[in-house]
């Protein structure tokens, strides 16, 4: 990364994180079944020259397998996940719920998305992420 | 049929049980729980809550409470208090985000202000208005 990140996460034990280069216009809730265990808030961005993920990490496949998810092997932290690998640029998504400074993601806007059934973009509702959490 | 919530990670190796159903769902926005997400239920371990599957665990900052995730797929499932009480309980809590949404959706949310040092907090809202 040249330039300093737009925003910076970290897992509850401090061992992996990611960074993103620009700030995110919106940020995914979902409801498929690994989502909302985790309560995720995805920020999504080209790997590498976006952002990425970074420390030590451990993958979780499941389903189609497209993406890898990683986690802290030390702490469970879901920190985001990779497209696997193909030809051409890989996406990644971070998961915002890790921002170092809460405050800095708070009033990015929410898009839900139906990730059981019908897997579309629901109609924003005008939340931010601080509207999501506690 | 006596009422009872399950919760499990998502690849099932982690398990909870609640006898009976839990009161309210607690959030609350220190670094570690906002980081999971997590909700709350306190209850003692062998009464209201029974776990099982192997965990790893992590221990807090006061060393006081165990956190105890799955070692496959991530899922933070319960907290386990490290000395039991004089009256030979011990404090848990489950992770409610394990339960399936329509189980625990409609749980009052007690916010905890834990950053401010506002605790208990207060009630306000449902589960299902955090949830996604
Ligand atoms: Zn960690
Ligand atoms: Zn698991």
């Amino acid at each position: 990364m040249g330039e300093a990140p737009a925003l910076e996460g970290r897992c509850i034990c401090g061992g992996a994180g990611w960074w993103l280069a620009e700030r995110p216009q919106d940020a995914t809730t979902c409801n498929c079944t690994f989502c909302r265990r985790f309560g995720v808030m995805m920020a999504y961005a080209e790997d590498g020259p976006g952002g990425t993920i970074t420390g030590e990490t451990r993958l979780y496949l499941w389903g189609p397998r497209a993406i890898a998810l990683h986690l802290c092997p030390t702490c469970g932290s879901y920190l985001g996940w990779t497209e696997v690998a193909r030809g051409g640029p890989r996406r990644f998504a971070a998961n915002l719920r890790l921002a170092l400074d809460p405050d800095s993601v708070a009033d990015i806007p929410v898009q839900p998305f139906e990730g059981l059934v019908s897997f579309e973009d629901l109609p924003k509702r005008g939340q931010c992420l601080a509207d999501l959490w506690a | 049929m006596s009422a009872a919530v399950e919760g499990s990670c998502h690849c099932g190796a982690v398990r909870w049980h609640w006898a009976g159903a839990p009161e309210s769902a607690t959030a609350c926005n220190c670094g570690l729980c906002r980081r999971a997400a997590a909700l709350w239920a306190y209850g003692w371990e062998g009464e209201a809550i029974t776990v099982s599957g192997p965990t790893r665990s992590f221990l807090r900052g006061d060393r006081e409470i165990e956190f105890h995730h799955c070692p496959t797929c991530g899922g933070l499932a319960y907290w386990r208090a490290v000395a039991v009480q004089p009256d030979g309980r011990r404090r848990m809590a489950v992770n409610l985000r394990m339960a399936e949404p329509e189980a625990v959706a409609d749980l009052p949310v007690r916010h905890v202000d834990m950053l401010r040092g506002e605790v208990p907090g207060y009630v306000k809202g449902r589960v299902a208005d955090l949830w996604f």
